[in-house]
């Protein structure tokens, strides 16, 4: 039944890209920037209140909901029941969090040993996604003595993320980049300007991973990896959840990047209208009927939406991405989504910290 | 050039042209089943129909001042499963009737595909069977092959008495059921092939087509009703395998209710409409006066498939307003 599915199983495409090193592709200049803070005599002995102030000096950002990371340390400061560093690589083609946690095993378990002395607890694990499909790189039981823990199921994996187990309390989920980020700042005084992307799609001649410069155009990446075809979208982040750019050579690399992504597409099957085959509602993660609300917002009949509980949409867009008939779904629902955040949610319990 | 475009940015590669091939697919199965019975009028019969659904559904579609798209097979899948409710012996002149009637009054005056309140094919026997009644339940024998030509003319067709009918008499079929079983009866042409419809609903439920479902509340709907309330004086699993095999029902429950645009989408709405259809055929097997109640049976079903849709709309969002971490709280109604 829907309300059970464990998401969609989706091709994952990593190879080749997965089990290539990262390369390095920087500006020599602001690789240079320090924090501005002296260094401490012994790193992985330091205070809570040092590291927190040594994140927020070098402006570490976390790529996995884009809030900075002293912000989430503070939040949970001394009082987290768990540190999860996240490497979940749920999206086709993106090995963005993965692969740096593999190769450079030791700054980020420094990184997680450092967010578990700011939270106060020595329960960690690794969260990884386990991927189908054959990999040549074999994901370990353990990074560098830490228990890896992996996610069952389809995309997106986040819906059942919660289901890990680590008693009552509040989580501290960081993701891997943002750790390597801290251990840097904190053993070097280096501040953030780099950010781990995966570069691929049918369009990249040589899909890898790279450590770019925040700052460098989206265009440069392209010319460094090479294109195979001409592309017509260039996508910023995951293939599921990412943004469709109109211009690479005035988009820039942000903290956020996760990933750029050429792909060619074939135009001759568009166009067909709803047969209702219910698929999207048995793929829906949160068990919405996206079918009705597609077709309510096409007749702009937004004010019965009430009990489709269009508000509770994530955005994952598994509706489209199933869709035979090729329809914009998700667009649909984002559209509900707002339209029912404004109208039908009480704003009273405004909720923002969800991650913790 | 880059063009920008919503998320997602790949797409599975199943569209609806491979959703209805699949059921072209299993139907060409069906079509080769009534060659072996039937010989090449059965064919013939098929192709007529399909042309006429298709010109029509184009001429509609012209109509409409729209582009016409014959890619999607919707048409021809219409088109296919008509004469497979109709006897090998129909005139073609009925067969074009009703394809009419099923594209140009059940189909394009609620929006074209996906839009139909009403199965189209139902639709069209249904059409069929009020206006040339006499013609549609007069069933050949099958087997030889060689009997039928392409067309009748003068020819003398020999004529049997289809197991739906005695059943109404409330009589006892004479058939064995391994025969009833191989499609060697009298009857609809396509619907008595009991054993290739089945295997075509096997591939349609692995091809997640048809979700199973549907098909096992209605069959188990109906085995319980025909299990407590036997019709022909026979024991009462026979009575079971009777009511299964003989007339539409079978060939219903796989192609009529299997058809995604009228039927209800979530799974638990299936169910119940499976259960409902199952009573509803049911009854008018056993009140009706006609021997074929289930495409009428479809028809009515079909427009209570709101309904069940906003039944388990509701008993949904109990569930997973439940199970949201965000909202679980919250308090969901219109603002004043």
């Amino acid at each position: 039944m829907a309300m059970f599915t464990k998401g969609i199983i989706l091709e994952q495409h990593k190879e080749p890209a997965f089990s290539k090193a990262i390369v390095r592709f920087v500006n020599p200049q602001t690789e240079s920037l320090g924090t501005d803070i002296p260094p401490l005599e012994d790193p992985m002995r330091a205070e809570a209140g040092e590291i927190i102030e040594i994140a927020k000096a070098a402006r570490i950002v976390d790529e996995r909901d884009g809030k900075m990371l002293y912000r989430k340390l503070l939040r949970t400061q001394g009082r987290a029941v768990a540190v999860i560093a996240d490497a979940v690589d749920d999206e086709p083609y993106l090995s963005s969090k993965i692969t740096p946690m593999l190769r450079c095993q030791e700054a980020a378990i420094g990184g997680l040993r450092l967010c578990m002395r700011v939270a106060g607890t020595n329960n960690c694990l690794v969260m990884v996604y386990r991927m189908t499909g054959d990999l040549e790189t074999q994901i370990p039981k353990s990074i560098g003595g830490v228990r890896v823990v992996r996610l069952w199921g389809g995309y997106p994996a986040e819906s059942h993320a919660s289901k890990i187990k680590v008693g009552p309390g509040r989580k501290l989920t960081v993701s891997a980049g943002a750790l390597i980020h801290l251990y840097r700042a904190v053993t070097e005084q280096r501040r953030q300007s780099t950010a781990f992307i995966t570069v691929a799609g049918d369009c990249i001649a040589n899909p890898m991973n790279l450590e770019v410069s925040l700052g460098i155009t989206v265009m440069q990446v392209l010319e460094r990896c090479g294109m195979a075809a001409e592309p017509t979208h260039v996508v910023c982040g995951g293939p599921m959840t990412g943004i469709a750019i109109m211009n690479a050579e005035k988009t820039l690399i942000t903290y956020t990047t996760r990933a750029v992504l050429a792909f060619r597409e074939n135009k001759r099957d568009a166009h067909y209208s709803c047969i209702g085959c219910g698929r999207c509602e048995q793929a829906c993660p949160v068990g919405l009927n996206p079918m009705y609300i597609h077709r309510f917002v096409q007749n702009s009949y937004y004010r019965n939406l009430l009990p489709f509980d269009a508000h509770l949409c994530t955005g994952c867009g598994t509706c489209s991405y199933v869709c035979p008939s090729k329809l914009w779904v998700s667009v649909s629902v984002q559209k509900a989504r707002q339209y029912a955040l404004d109208h039908f949610v009480d704003p009273d319990g405004e909720v923002d910290e969800l991650d913790d | 050039m880059i063009e920008a475009r919503p998320a997602p940015h790949i797409r599975h590669q199943e569209n609806t042209r491979t959703v209805m091939l699949d059921a072209v697919l299993v139907l060409l199965i069906v079509y080769a089943m009534t060659y072996f019975y039937h010989g090449p009028r059965a064919l013939v019969l098929g192709a007529w129909s399909v042309a006429v659904s298709v010109a029509t559904d184009i001429l509609c579609t012209l109509i409409a001042f729209k582009r016409p798209n014959i890619r999607d097979f919707s048409a021809v899948v219409t088109g296919m499963l008509l004469p497979l409710m109709m006897p090998a012996s129909i005139p073609y002149s009925v067969v074009a009737a009703a394809a009419v009637v099923a594209v140009a009054v059940a189909k394009h005056p609620f929006g074209g595909v996906g839009h139909n309140v009403f199965n189209p094919a139902a639709t069209g026997f249904c059409f069929a069977a009020i206006c040339f009644g006499s013609a549609l339940f007069e069933y050949p024998e099958p087997l030889p092959a060689d009997k039928l030509p392409v067309f009748l003319g003068d020819a003398q067709v020999l004529l049997g008495v289809s197991p739906a009918f005695t059943l109404e008499l409330g009589g006892v079929p004479k058939f064995g059921l391994v025969d009833m079983a191989l499609g060697s009866f009298p009857g609809p042409m396509g619907t008595t092939n009991i054993l290739v419809v089945l295997a075509c609903l096997l591939y349609l439920v692995f091809r997640n087509t048809v979700r199973w479902e549907m098909p096992v509340a209605f069959f188990a709907t109906v085995s319980l009703f025909a299990y407590c309330f036997p019709r022909a004086d026979v024991s009462r699993l026979e009575s079971v395998a009777l009511e299964l095999m003989s007339g539409m029902l079978l060939f219903g429950g796989v192609f009529l209710l299997g058809d995604p645009v009228t039927t209800p989408k979530r799974d638990l709405s299936k169910v119940a409409f499976g259960v409902a259809s199952g009573v509803v055929v049911m009854l008018f097997r056993r009140f009706g006066n006609l021997e074929e109640g289930m495409p009428f049976a479809v028809l009515l079903m079909n427009a209570t498939v709101w309904g069940f849709d906003m039944l388990g709309e509701h008993v949904y969002s109990v569930i997973r307003r439940r199970r949201s971490e965000v909202f679980k709280d919250q308090k969901v109604q219109k603002k004043a």
